[in-house]
């Protein structure tokens, strides 16, 4: 069985997961980078992030032609960061249902579904997640649009002031972890391979990282307006998970759509991040079965997120990417340039 | 035995009437098989013999128009053969000459005649068909309240003659198929030529002549042995009882497949939301159409979740339900000794044991049920403090969202879908009924009918008449669907506007 994914599909399901990446990585899982200039860091990541898809689509575009150890390493470091990913998201997932009142069940317990969900998920095909991608977008649009109607009353505008947060250098600083999160996405937007004109590729992916910014920096706002200011700062994990699942104050039982939200949003996020490992481990020997590299590289994840501590230790990493992955990908292109001109 | 049945049918006929008719009396095993008739004639000299199976064939139109256009027939010259019976003797219109000797059985078995003619190495076949048949009458099992109302019926030719009156277009092909390797069966593939994509119509007629099997039992069969993937819960062809249904996806470039026996159809490829559309929809205005869709769309959803959610709220997130409705929860379950997962399967299995009794009870007595169902089960049930009133209503809802869904097949494997969701809901509440919805949104998604995605055109988007989870008014349906050929001539063109 051969990982495959069509371009619009990896398009669709990257869109879709960096909404929720920056969403979860913003609001909750960093509480450095969440604040009232939290939106603006989105909007400056998304421009950083730039050069990097742009570069990224050429790089698909001549995949075939890299020479072998450039692609090995540019798959290495895709394989190591989508399963950093996934097995992050393992433990966020975990830790959000075992707040949700199964905090009696032994972590396994709940790591196991979640990975024998994206097993099957991953199983069923690329395609089949890039058009889950595409019917999660509208739902998490419906959702979010019950959730604001909810609170509609309840949002105040005032806390949104001071508009730069905390000032520059945290705006700065979550702008770089939002080419981080975005960079570790993009993994999955390398594994197409439709013959795609170079133009419109870059067109559509650009169009895509718009609208993900976009969306992502408009549910920062809006969860902006929920709570004070002042109450944020040194809140724990499960405190932040908490007052964005308690949207706002709205009445407990209004509470619904926002928790299906969020367990979409991560499950989605789940899916994408363990197709984008397999498939990475797929292109790394292309005699291994798609169904074998799932399997490993979801048993990987699953592995890897018990031994995580809470978010703290990804802000690294996600900087780290944000220098690796660059840097694997000029390799690749000056290889590839080298070749050409031999 | 076989060897020898197996060499008999190989070749062609010989020139010798009293040959071919050993020949014929050894395939049928005449007369241990009484069905079989071998009626000898005579043409002004000339021995002629018709073989036909009594009750397949109708001996009306045999004995007038073969036996007594034979023997009331002109003279006929020393030496004749099977064109100049057609042309000069016989007085059906439907003949044919062959001179394989198994296409020759192939036609006796389906109700033809052969006509055999001494000194003439071949037959004539002649359309005698007239096998008992039931009449065209209302559909059982999409009845619709505005609308046409007649259904399928298990005889092929008059389905092919009803999709006919629904189409009366020159470009209305029917292509027929045998299918079957030992006992054959005639399938037909129809659709429109120039409307129906080339691909979708070379890939439904591959399939079904690379079918395998031995016999195949009706379109039930064929179903199962085209489709897609065998092992998903979700139907991934249509099927439908009503020719009209059947002619509105001929006109939006689906193809549908008929066989004998059959009183439906099967249209392909086919999307989710046209397991959701019903007749219906187009017959009444368009506020009404998307009204009683958005309606079925909600019976969906209810009929796979809500028992999920019930048992995830009830169990497991107590503080997201109203006090008020918590508080009436406890209350009505407060002398109900099992555990609600338990109660939940109790009344979803009495349900569909209640669904399929009254499925197969004579009509007679099939008030009986409604009494067993409504009294024992239901009030007897709470009276006994075997299960709470509250989840009566949880599955009496279930189920009528269940019913609410046209395709029969479809609401099955909801059901199946939904038990799921009961699973994981127990097992892990929202989070086990999150999961769940992942696992089947994703399923359904790699889901593919003849090749084409199960959910387009949403996943993948693809243009589409403003006809899909609502009915807009039928003015601005000016394209038939992505499925039909590109630059068909059924394109509107413009908005029709009234």
């Amino acid at each position: 069985m051969k990982l495959n994914i069509s371009a619009s599909s990896a398009r669709a399901a990257a869109l879709a997961a960096i909404v929720a990446r920056l969403f979860i990585g913003l609001t909750v899982d960093s509480p450095a980078s969440f604040h009232n200039g939290a939106w603006v860091s989105v909007l400056l990541g998304g421009a950083l992030s730039v050069p990097w898809l742009l570069g990224v689509d050429l790089l698909r575009q001549r995949f075939r032609a890299c020479p072998g150890p450039a692609r090995l390493l540019l798959m290495s470091v895709v394989l190591a960061s989508s399963t950093m990913g996934a097995a992050a998201t393992l433990a966020d997932l975990t830790r959000s249902s075992g707040y949700l009142s199964l905090d009696r069940c032994h972590p396994l317990a709940l790591l196991i579904p979640a990975g024998l969900a994206a097993l099957w998920c991953v199983w069923k095909g690329g395609d089949a997640i890039g058009y889950g991608a595409m019917v999660w977008a509208r739902l998490f649009g419906t959702l979010m649009l019950l959730v604001a109607l909810l609170q509609l009353g309840r949002y105040r505008s005032q806390w949104l002031l001071p508009l730069l947060g905390s000032g520059w250098r945290d705006i700065v600083r979550g702008a770089l972890q939002s080419t981080g999160h975005i960079m570790a996405i993009s993994g999955i937007l390398l594994l197409p391979d439709d013959a795609e004109a170079a133009e419109i590729g870059a067109r559509r992916l650009l169009r895509m990282l718009v609208a993900a910014v976009c969306v992502a920096a408009a549910l920062i706002l809006l969860r902006l307006m929920m709570t004070p200011t002042m109450t944020r700062g040194q809140e724990t994990w499960l405190k932040r998970l908490d007052s964005l699942l308690v949207n706002g104050r709205a009445p407990l039982y209004l509470q619904l759509p926002m928790i299906a939200a969020w367990f979409g949003g991560l499950l989605h996020l789940l899916v994408c991040e363990c197709f984008t490992a397999a498939a990475s481990f797929q292109r790394l020997s292309e005699r291994l079965d798609g169904r074998l590299c799932a399997f490993l590289t979801v048993l990987a994840s699953v592995v890897l997120s018990t031994t995580l501590s809470p978010a703290a230790g990804f802000e690294g990493f996600e900087a780290w990417l944000a220098v690796a992955l660059p840097a694997c990908a000029a390799l690749a292109l000056a290889a590839m340039r080298e070749k050409k001109e031999a | 035995m076989d060897t020898l049945q197996t060499s008999l049918l190989r070749g062609t006929l010989s020139a010798e009437l009293s040959e071919n008719e050993r020949r014929f009396k050894a395939l049928f095993k005449y007369p241990v098989n009484s069905d079989a008739q071998f009626r000898r004639t005579e043409l002004s000299g000339h021995s002629l013999c018709a073989i036909y199976l009594e009750g397949m064939a109708d001996d009306k139109k045999i004995s007038e128009f073969v036996l007594r256009a034979c023997a009331e027939g002109p003279d006929v010259p020393a030496s004749i053969d099977a064109r100049y019976l057609i042309e000069n003797v016989l007085e059906i219109a439907q003949c044919e000459c062959e001179d394989r000797v198994e296409a020759i059985v192939d036609a006796i078995v389906a109700g033809k005649t052969a006509l055999l003619i001494d000194g003439c190495g071949e037959a004539v076949l002649l359309e005698t068909r007239g096998y008992p048949a039931r009449q065209v009458n209302r559909t059982t099992n999409e009845s619709v309240v505005i609308g046409a109302q007649e259904g399928f019926v298990e005889s092929l030719r008059t389905n092919m003659t009803l999709l006919r009156r629904y189409i009366p277009s020159r470009r209305l092909i029917t292509e027929t198929i045998t299918v079957g390797k030992r006992v054959s069966s005639a399938a037909v593939l129809v659709y429109l030529d120039g409307v129906a994509d080339e691909r979708v119509i070379e890939e439904a007629r591959g399939r079904l002549k690379r079918i395998d099997a031995p016999a195949v039992q009706g379109l039930g069969a064929i179903q199962q042995l085209i489709e897609d993937n065998p092992w998903s819960l979700v139907p991934q062809l249509m099927q439908t009882e009503r020719p009209d249904r059947a002619a509105s996806c001929l006109l939006e470039g689906q193809v549908v497949i008929l066989a004998d026996n059959s009183p439906c159809a099967l249209a392909a490829p086919v999307t989710l939301f046209h397991q959701l559309h019903a007749s219906d929809d187009s017959f009444s205005r368009w506020q009404y159409g998307t009204f009683l869709r958005l309606i079925r769309i909600a019976g969906m959803f209810i009929s796979v979740f809500l028992p999920g959610l019930y048992i995830a709220l009830t169990d497991y997130h107590m503080h997201l339900l109203p006090m008020s409705l918590l508080g009436s929860i406890a209350e009505a379950r407060s002398n109900v000794p099992f555990p609600i997962l338990v109660e939940i399967l109790i009344m979803e299995f009495s349900f569909y044991l209640i669904n399929e009794a009254g499925t197969r009870i004579p009509q007679q007595i099939g008030s009986a049920l409604g009494i067993v169902g409504a009294l024992i089960l239901g009030q007897a049930a709470v009276s006994a403090s075997i299960i709470s009133p509250i989840l009566i209503i949880i599955v009496a809802i279930t189920g009528l969202g269940n019913y609410a869904i046209p395709d029969y097949s479809f609401g099955i494997g909801l059901v199946i879908c939904r038990l799921f969701v009961i699973a994981s809901g127990a097992l892990l509440g929202l989070y086990g009924v999150c999961l769940a919805a992942s696992c089947l949104l994703v399923s359904l998604c790699g889901q593919r009918s003849l090749g084409y995605p199960y959910l387009a055109p949403v996943a993948p988007k693809r243009s589409h008449n403003p006809d899909l989870l609502l009915r807009l008014p039928i003015w601005t349906q000016c394209d038939p669907m992505y499925l039909a050929r590109k630059g068909t001539w059924m394109r509107a063109g413009r908005k029709v506007r009234p």
